[in-house]
């Protein structure tokens, strides 16, 4: 089965970013994403019970080249992390190559 | 309307259902009970809530006409801008807070609850006492202009930091510019669409909208209400254990700002024409503070703001001290300054 190199990107951060986040990895060059919600959690900032909007958080999945990663991670430092609560890593992952499209008979 | 001192209408209000569910809420999470509402029947209650609420003022907008109700609603634009600003000298000078925090928490004031509006109908309907109904249409012109406001206070007020001590403009350059995201969100959020959207249907469709959707929107809504409040109740009574964190001070602006602006809210409300009831829900709009819209907004126009200062304040003091004792005081303000 023929795999591809990728990384795996993941970003957990507030609630209220979302829009701004999706906005930066649509520049950085990302094609996709997956958003999934964190019920709630404890850091060092406090507890994040979820029960009120500006209390939530939300995990971004992407699967993206090297560079696109490294871009995102940079705009992510520079953007989110001095104001807001936010983790961000990566892994490098091998990815199910597409089968090449068939081209019409 | 039934005579009343100020402590029979504060007994009246704390022997009905929904402050009782408050309460229970915030007794549950004391005892540390896994009682717990589950998140998408809080995001369907809101929703029945501000549908309810929006569906009635537009209907009620409808039969009075707009041009009767243009002296209220400027008043309440003006006490939506101008609450916000007193409370953030209050804050910035005799509290000694910072920029972003002052501006941040004054935001929350300027800007209103709607389950205290929503508690405040109820306490009066059981008195008999009816407010104008058109006055719902007010909560969804308080709820942006506070928080737009508040922003506003905090970016004036770092540019004239910036020009008194020359700072560098880079080092003090805060989101407070981002503006538009909040209004965006302000008027497209969940809460603001669902006000604004049933306000139009309300006032498309009137009285024969209203008698249609009545078995679901009328007869159910203090039964919901009472839920809402249970989920309000453990919400706030997490906030209770930061109580002591956030200082005396603020304490003490958390209770008296609501008692200030609601004076206040209750004098123009009479003085621009409303009734009692309506006088008293001037009051009670200009009291409450924000726990919803306001918070995330100011999350994300004023980051360095501290959030556990505004969520401790509007959610964990002012909000249970309106529910308890603000809504039955600005009512008996309002009986014994205007009523006949």
């Amino acid at each position: 089965m023929p795999m591809e190199k990728a990384v795996l990107v993941t970003i957990i951060t507030e609630r209220v970013m979302e829009p701004t986040l999706i906005n930066l990895v649509e520049h950085a060059g990302a094609q996709g994403y997956t958003i999934e919600d964190v019920a709630s959690g404890w850091g060092k900032h406090g507890s994040r019970t979820g029960q009120i909007e500006s209390d939530q958080s939300f995990k971004m999945l992407l699967i993206v080249s090297k560079s696109v990663a490294q871009l995102i991670l940079q705009e992510v430092e520079r953007i989110l992390q001095p104001d807001y609560e936010v983790m961000a890593y990566q892994h490098e992952i091998e990815v199910q190559s597409r089968a090449p499209a068939q081209p019409e008979a | 309307m039934v005579d009343h001192t100020l402590l029979d209408a504060i007994g009246h209000n704390l022997t009905a259902p929904m402050p009782l569910f408050f309460a229970l809420g915030i007794l549950a999470t004391l005892l540390r009970s896994e009682l717990k509402v589950p998140d998408a029947l809080y995001i369907g209650l809101t929703l029945y809530l501000l549908g309810a609420i929006g569906l009635h003022g537009g209907a009620e907008i409808r039969e009075v006409g707009i041009t009767a109700i243009w002296m209220p609603i400027v008043a309440c634009f003006l006490l939506g801008s101008l609450i916000p600003i007193a409370g953030y000298f209050i804050l910035r000078y005799m509290g000694k807070f910072s920029i972003h925090d002052s501006a941040a928490i004054a935001g929350h004031y300027g800007s209103v609850s709607a389950v205290t509006f929503a508690v405040a109908t109820q306490f009066l309907s059981s008195l008999q006492v009816k407010p104008e109904g058109y006055l719902s249409a007010f909560l969804a012109i308080l709820e942006p202009t506070g928080v737009v406001v508040g922003i506003l206070l905090a970016r004036i007020a770092l540019q004239v930091e910036v020009r008194q001590q020359g700072e560098l403009a880079g080092a003090v350059k805060s989101r407070a510019g981002w503006i538009r995201p909040v209004l965006h969100e302000a008027l497209t959020g969940t809460g603001s669409i669902i006000l604004l959207g049933a306000l139009a249907i309300g006032y498309i469709s009137g009285p024969d909208g209203i008698a249609v959707t009545k078995p679901f929107f009328g007869d159910l809504f203090k039964g919901v209400l009472c839920l809402f409040m249970l989920e309000m109740g453990l919400v706030a009574g997490r906030r209770l254990a930061e109580v002591k964190a956030v200082g005396a001070f603020l304490i003490a602006f958390a209770i008296c700002m609501p008692i200030i602006d609601g004076t206040i809210g209750v004098l123009v409300g009479g003085f621009v024409g409303l009734s009692v009831g309506g006088a008293t829900m001037l009051g009670v709009m200009a009291a409450s503070a924000s726990y919803i819209a306001a918070p995330a907004a100011m999350r994300i126009s004023i980051p360095e703001a501290n959030p556990s200062f505004y969520l401790t304040a509007s959610l964990g003091i002012t909000f249970p001290f309106n529910i308890a004792m603000g809504i039955p005081l600005y009512f008996w303000l309002a009986k014994i300054l205007f009523g006949s």
